[in-house]
């Protein structure tokens, strides 16, 4: 096993952790808000990929098409999230917790038939963006320079989530009403509409994570599942409710897989679920989380 | 929440089951499809097992899957190599699910809440993948094929055949209700008051000096007892073991057969069971994308109905009582 081939798999999880990281920070910022879990959040990762389909296909063969795609898609992705919290999970607020992680898990259902209903079962898939194409050479090993791009972008996307949340007047609001929700609710802040930006901005991101791997990956109606259940242990490893443990947790989920493909492939999934349980077993809060 | 069929005292076999054994008997006789009765029966076994948990104890187990698939490799396995009694191997099959009970249970009691939502998910994706990737022993994506189904050999000379679909029915209807008078025996008794004292209030349970650990543990082992032969049932029906069987769909298809039923009573899921099976036959054949219509129901029904079928048709039955006798009343 040359050198060269484990540094491109050491690439290949940072790629990989990157979209982990970018769904697995709205489904963490959602928990520590909104203190439910999101089953429907995988569901809407293929929602944000389908929408960049959509609008990359609508506007054809232009050069841009891929990038306006991107920068829309996962504000559509942002309209169906608040819908989804004004009109349905809202109402759940004051019922036993096991509700909320039911009604999401529905939701996923019906967001998945529908993608199917719309776009057909099979899969769809553009082409890679024309600026981003090809590979950079590294010597040892080359590399797409789409991937490199992703990391990069994703990089910076947590970097402004992170000013918004620890610099924005805004995001002190965010992090009072993730410490204390009725505390900032007694401070005269609509709480109720902290929720409803915080859901779609979540979900957003997810359909922003979806949007981005269009080319890499392709848009399949059941690519929400895999993913959503492997960053259920990227946040459980990161900490519930943790910015900085999604990014960790992400970074750790994905290098871990793709090394453990040159390693053990069979043992991969295994380990990673093993993982999550010790973690919860024996550091509920995560590695990096607060509570 | 949890009040019917909670009663201390009741006899082991009384009007409730003799309905519920009467219903469940007419199921071969009024539905158009051939193997859909004994199918039904089996889900409602494993979705009754599951609200042992959720309903009674106030667990959410995503965790049912692995059991489900142990009973179902259990007794598939006894079956092809060993050539069991089909009875000795459901026998193994309720062990292996009331073992991994204990082993998911054990572990997943010490958190509560989202956290151990997360472990039972996390031990059944174990599961699942060890069963995935073991192929010479489980077949792995194919699934355990080539099940027999032996007839049941009782004494010398005796043999009870279950060869055809009204004869498998007929066995299958035996064990279910048979298991469902011990599972509402035990949650009618003591043990079971003190399952329900855990969900409705946690803290007050300890306060009062239950050991609430034990007691989730024996529901977890409980449960899994029943799953894991619902689960060789499972194997006698198919003649296979599908991977499935051990995937989180089947976790997640008695949690959606629970709830449509009704969390709160014994025979909610049973009748969840009865309407996801038989809409789920007949609406897959009318139009591919019914799962749709599946799930914007069970949306419906945790926004507005909460109580699920069974809390429809009790709501009903009160109304009609109290109009009856106030019929009575005026004449």
């Amino acid at each position: 096993m040359g050198a060269g081939l484990i540094l491109m798999q050491l690439l290949n999880g940072i790629v990989l952790g990157a979209i982990y990281v970018l769904i697995a920070v709205g489904l963490s910022v959602v928990f520590g808000m909104l203190n439910i879990i999101n089953f429907a959040h995988g569901a809407v990762y293929a929602l944000g990929a389908y929408f960049a389909f959509s609008l990359a296909s609508l506007i054809g063969a232009w050069t841009g098409s891929f990038w306006i795609a991107v920068a829309v898609a996962p504000l559509g992705v942002a309209v169906v999230g608040a819908g989804i919290e004004v009109s349905l999970l809202r109402r759940m607020y004051d019922v036993v917790h096991e509700y909320q992680i039911l009604l999401t898990f529905a939701i996923a259902l019906v967001i998945q038939e529908l993608i199917i209903l719309i776009w057909g079962p099979i899969g769809k898939s553009v082409s890679m963006p024309p600026q981003l194409a090809g590979v950079i050479d590294f010597g040892m090993f080359t590399f797409p320079k789409y991937r490199i791009f992703l990391v990069v972008f994703i990089a910076l996307v947590c970097m402004g989530i992170w000013l918004f949340i620890h610099k924005t007047s805004y995001g002190a609001i965010v992090r009072a009403g993730t410490d204390n929700r009725d505390m900032v609710n007694c401070l005269g802040i609509n709480i109720y509409r902290v929720f409803t930006l915080v859901f779609s901005l979540g979900v957003g991101l997810a359909g922003l994570a979806g949007a981005l791997a269009l080319p890499m990956r392709g848009a399949q109606p059941l690519m929400g599942d895999t993913i959503l259940l492997l960053c259920f242990v990227v946040v459980v490893i990161g900490g519930l409710g943790s910015l900085e443990g999604a990014i960790l947790g992400g970074l750790i989920v994905g290098v871990v897989e793709s090394m453990m493909i040159l390693l053990w492939p069979q043992g991969t999934m295994i380990a990673i679920f093993a993982a999550m349980a010790i973690v919860i077993l024996t550091r509920p809060r995560g590695l990096w989380g607060l509570r | 929440m949890v009040e019917e069929g909670l009663e201390r005292h009741k006899p082991l076999i009384d009007r409730e089951i003799c309905m519920l054994a009467g219903l469940a008997f007419l199921l071969p006789f009024v539905l158009p499809y051939k193997s859909l009765p004994a199918e039904i029966l089996i889900y409602a076994l494993g979705a009754v097992s599951f609200n042992i948990l959720l309903g009674y104890t106030g667990m959410l187990s995503f965790g049912q899957g692995a059991l489900f698939g142990m009973g179902a490799y259990t007794t598939g396995l006894l079956l092809i190599h060993l050539g069991w009694h089909p009875l000795a191997t459901l026998v193994c099959a309720s062990l292996s699910g009331a073992i991994t009970a204990l082993v998911v249970g054990l572990f997943s009691i010490q958190r509560i809440g989202l956290y151990f939502v997360m472990l039972t998910l996390a031990f059944n994706q174990l599961v699942f993948f060890i069963a995935y990737q073991l192929k010479g022993l489980t077949g792995g994506d194919d699934g355990l094929l080539d099940v027999p189904r032996p007839n049941l050999s009782i004494f010398p000379g005796l043999q009870i055949p279950l060869q055809t679909n009204l004869q498998f029915f007929l066995f299958i209807w035996i064990v279910f209700i048979g298991c469902i008078i011990v599972i509402r025996r035990i949650l009618c008794s003591p043990f079971g008051r003190v399952l329900v004292a855990i969900k409705e209030n946690p803290e007050r349970a300890v306060a009062v000096g239950y050991n609430i650990q034990y007691y989730k543990l024996t529901a977890f082992i409980i449960s899994g007892l029943f799953t894991g032969l619902a689960g060789g049932l499972y194997a006698l029906f198919m003649k296979m073991v599908p991977i499935t069987a051990v995937e989180l769909v089947t976790s997640t298809d008695f949690i959606i057969m629970s709830l449509l039923g009704g969390l709160g009573s014994l025979y909610g899921p049973i009748i969840g069971a009865v309407v996801v099976k038989i809409a789920s036959e007949i609406l897959s054949e009318i139009w591919a994308r019914w799962l749709l219509v599946l799930g914007l129901t069970f949306i419906v029904f945790m926004l507005f109905m909460k109580e699920g079928i069974w809390g429809l048709i009790t709501a009903a039955l009160e109304k009609l009582k109290v109009n009856l006798s106030g019929k009575v009343e005026k004449s």
